[in-house]
């Protein structure tokens, strides 16, 4: 390029003297004549500008001809600003032409600037450097600057040396084909800010594995940490597909985009049919809100958390909380109404953590308990995610239905499913027994009754044989294996054809056979004396063998005896309470029923059952107990 | 359970004074539990039916309740036989003393289903006045007052049975302030149910409270305690509450 023959702060001098003069006194007259004309070159001081012939200066503005070139130094480097040329960008509809054209404000700084870049290289806008292809279409003004780049790939601005990065980018890619962003091209726009990534312009904009859709434009800061961000000054979105964690949180007065999941996704939603809908909002606040999903465990329902308001679409039904009222509700029908049609299965979840802000802590907003929502369209509340109680079976109080976090429980009620779970074979022993194990109701059945004893008697049984027959059972142990021989008969009192009490019986066996906690169930229950007394049942009366299944079949799902003696009056009128109690306390303490379970035994006659109140009971009669 | 049970017949000055002083003695003394083992050999087993037939029919009055929202018969305000008590955005949940008297309307027309005008009794003379029942609610219990007077002939022995008091135990009252909590709740957000809400109040009084989705916008509340028991099932009230789209 052809230097100028003017230049503002360099001269060009010639030794001989006879020019000196004139010299002096044509630049002085320039001098005097561009002082009249465009003052402000005396004010940029400080910085050096440079610029070709082809130009109009109007106080700090330089247009330029087509070809162009300016070269600007700030903050003591040069940036060349090289063959520019006209810019022509069409932005939300808005078409922008402007001649190549620089404006400098009082300290040197550019603050406007439109044109397209002829070269490579690095280019100052207000305190930030790009580095810029040939073809890059600049717009900048009043702090923001619209960048388009030739293909897909930009680099992000960085801040000169001291300086305080205070311009909003935008890029885009020509033709909105998409601007990388990580492995994502992000079409519309991808915004830039003092190291943040935003969306703002698009209405709806696809992300990985997930929809974003913000019609009222607010910026909202994407990144892949999977993190809450009290820091973000407005909405964002944090995703880790690797670890499947998605944030959506708004730390300002405005809700954050809506964000719906899509079938294939990294969080551990499982859609069962392509309507499924999961989609959910951050209501905002200055507190700080969000809404959090993580994937779990392989074979274990996401987890979700939140704080302060949210919105969550299970497909046609919708839970959210209420952060004035600090209250979580349900409601049926979509709050969201941004993605369109709706399946009506919720999507299994749990959520795990549900936190407020309270005089400026963070604290519980449901005490201690979890959200359990299943794949068939019921949720709960309950401290175990693993089972959380949802209805009792007919006829059976202390046999419940319930919700589980196990993917299998919601989305595989197979055979195959059950035995990688509880690692039990079920086998059909003939055809009504195919028949029954190919029913995904009776596999719910099987978990709600495992869901029901210890952890430590599930692991007592190796298999479980179904074959046809009047509803008789039995349990039988060969060396390690322990089978357990069902016959289903006509549906039971719980509504299923394998009754809950037998199955309950033949468990007590199994529990009894094993021996219990370190074997020690015999001792405690024949030679302390309870097995003459603990007897529930004609048939317990007539085989001293069958007293402890008998004991543990009646008690496990029913509040009485088969003599009709409620719980109440055993425990607390029988002239051998003690004996009862201590007969509870020691299938307790031999995994014969689950804590909860004894809980509401004690609990109905009004005892105690606390640990310590436990041991006490066995004491009482004479029980050693550790 | 009390009742009140009198020999008429062969009156005589002595027996009048007998029972007057007997009179005098159990109203001072209250009338007590045992009191069933001073009814005559010869009505007992007609007593007995009759003690039997109040007790299932008060059990069926609080398990009908239970099914229909708190009504005898659903209210037209009702969806496939449970009440609305949310409708339009109004609050349509009855008293407790209107519930009450719902109980004292089952008794007092389907006791009389139950006796079926002793048919089962030839041997026995029997005429019944009208059935009065006055039932309170209480937290753990609802109590029957039935004046069901039953002039009772055999082998020329008069007998009146007057009146039954019986206690069952079904928290109908602890369930009935969970719901009116709910429908406090429920008008102050129309749009929604306060599940955090019900899952308080829940765990504070042991009960379950399941929610089910239904047809015409509506969700039914099933309102389950394990600790009363109804013939031989776990007690359950259910309401249904719409929701305007």
């Amino acid at each position: 390029m052809k230097r100028s023959m003017f230049s503002i702060l360099q001269t060009d001098m010639k030794n001989e003297m006879k020019f000196k003069i004139i010299l002096i006194a044509v630049m002085l007259i320039v001098i005097v004549l561009i002082g009249i004309v465009s003052p402000i070159t005396e004010k940029i001081t400080g910085t050096e500008i440079n610029y070709n012939e082809r130009v109009e200066i109007d106080g700090r503005k330089f247009t330029f001809l087509s070809g162009g070139s300016l070269t600007v130094n700030y903050n003591n480097r040069n940036y060349e600003f090289s063959e520019l040329s006209k810019v022509d960008f069409t932005e939300n509809g808005v078409n922008i032409v402007k001649e190549p054209q620089i404006i400098f404000d009082d300290s040197g700084k550019i603050k406007e600037a439109y044109f397209i870049t002829g070269k490579d290289g690095e280019y100052i806008l207000g305190n930030e450097i790009l580095n810029l292809q040939k073809g890059t279409k600049v717009i900048f003004k009043d702090g923001t600057a619209l960048i388009q780049v030739p293909g897909e790939v930009f680099q992000a601005p960085r801040t000169a040396d001291n300086k305080v990065g205070e311009t909003s980018f935008t890029f885009y890619s020509d033709g909105d084909k998409g601007v990388k962003f990580g492995e994502h091209l992000i079409k519309g726009g991808l915004g830039y800010e003092q190291g943040n990534y935003f969306i703002q312009k698009q209405d709806k904009i696809e992300l990985a594995d997930i929809i974003i859709s913000n019609p009222n434009h607010l910026k909202t800061y994407i990144d892949f940490e999977g993190k809450v961000n009290f820091a973000y000054k407005g909405s964002y979105i944090s995703m880790d597909r690797n670890n499947g964690i998605l944030v959506a949180g708004s730390n300002v007065n405005n809700p954050s985009p809506a964000i719906m999941v899509k079938k294939e996704n990294a969080y551990g939603l499982k859609f069962d049919s392509d309507n499924d809908h999961f989609a959910f909002q951050s209501s905002g606040s200055v507190d700080g809100t969000y809404f959090k999903i993580k994937r779990s465990k392989p074979g274990i329902v996401p987890e979700m958390e939140h704080l302060n308001g949210f919105e969550l679409n299970e497909n046609d039904k919708s839970f959210y909380y209420d952060g004035e009222k600090e209250k979580l509700y349900y409601t049926k029908g979509k709050l969201i109404k941004d993605f369109g049609e709706a399946g009506s299965s919720m999507v299994a979840a749990t959520l795990t953590g549900s936190f407020k802000t309270k005089n400026g802590r963070i604290e519980s907003a449901i005490g201690d308990s979890v959200l359990g929502i299943s794949n068939f369209n019921e949720y709960s509340f309950g401290k175990d995610k693993r089972f959380i109680r949802l209805k009792h079976y007919n006829k059976n109080p202390g046999f419940f239905t319930g919700i589980s976090d196990l993917e299998s429980y919601n989305y595989e009620l197979t055979e195959q499913g059950f035995e990688r779970i509880t690692g039990i074979q079920l086998v059909a022993d003939d055809s009504s027994g195919r028949s029954y194990l190919n029913d995904p109701k009776n596999m719910r059945y099987l978990y709600d009754l495992l869901f029901s004893i210890p952890l430590e008697q599930t692991k007592m049984v190796n298999r479980m044989h179904f074959a046809s027959g009047g509803g008789n059972a039995e349990a039988g142990i060969n060396g390690r294996t322990t089978s357990v021989y069902f016959t289903l008969g006509r549906a039971t009192s719980s509504g299923n054809r394998l009754s809950a009490s037998t199955w309950r019986h033949e468990m007590g066996h199994v529990v009894d056979f094993r021996g219990g906690r370190n074997r020690r169930f015999d001792r405690m229950w024949y030679d302390s004396g309870i097995n003459n007394i603990a007897i529930t049942s004609n048939y317990a009366s007539d085989s001293g063998a069958e007293r402890i299944s008998e004991f543990i079949g009646n008690f496990a799902y029913h509040n009485q005896d088969e003599y009709e003696r409620s719980i109440n009056h055993l425990l607390n009128s029988n002239k051998d309470k003690d004996w009862w109690r201590a007969a509870v306390a020691v299938a307790w303490y031999n995994y014969g029923f689950t804590y909860e379970r004894t809980g509401e035994i004690f609990s109905q006659a009004g005892l105690p059952y606390d640990v310590n109140s436990l041991y006490g009971y066995m004491r009482k009669v004479g029980i050693r107990v550790d | 359970m009390l009742r009140k049970i009198w020999k008429k017949s062969q009156i005589s000055p002595f027996v009048i004074i007998a029972i007057i002083i007997l009179a005098v003695i159990i109203v001072y003394f209250g009338l007590k539990p045992d009191d069933s083992n001073k009814i005559s050999p010869e009505i007992f087993p007609l007593f007995n039916f009759v003690e039997n037939c109040v007790q299932k029919t008060t059990g069926d009055a609080i398990y009908n309740i239970g099914e229909t929202g708190g009504y005898f018969f659903a209210p037209d305000l009702s969806i496939d036989g449970i009440a609305y008590y949310f409708y339009e955005k109004e609050d349509y949940m009855p008293s407790k003393e209107k519930i009450e008297d719902e109980l004292n309307k089952y008794v007092n027309n389907m006791l009389f289903f139950c006796t079926k005008n002793f048919e089962d009794f030839k041997d026995y003379e029997v005429k019944q006045e009208k059935i009065e029942t006055k039932t309170i609610i209480e937290d753990e219990k609802v109590v029957f007052n039935i004046d069901y007077q039953l002039s009772v002939k055999k082998g020329g022995d008069s007998y009146l049975i007057e009146e039954f008091e019986l206690e069952v135990p079904v928290r109908l009252g602890v369930i009935y302030k969970v719901v009116s909590e709910i429908m406090k709740e429920q008008m102050e957000e129309k749009e929604a149910v306060c599940i955090s809400c019900i899952g308080e109040l829940a765990e504070e009084n042991d009960l379950f409270v399941d929610l089910r989705d239904y047809e015409n916008d509506t969700i039914i509340f099933y309102v389950i305690d394990r600790n009363s028991e109804i013939n031989e099932e776990v007690y359950v009230f259910n309401f249904a509450n719409r929701y305007e789209k």
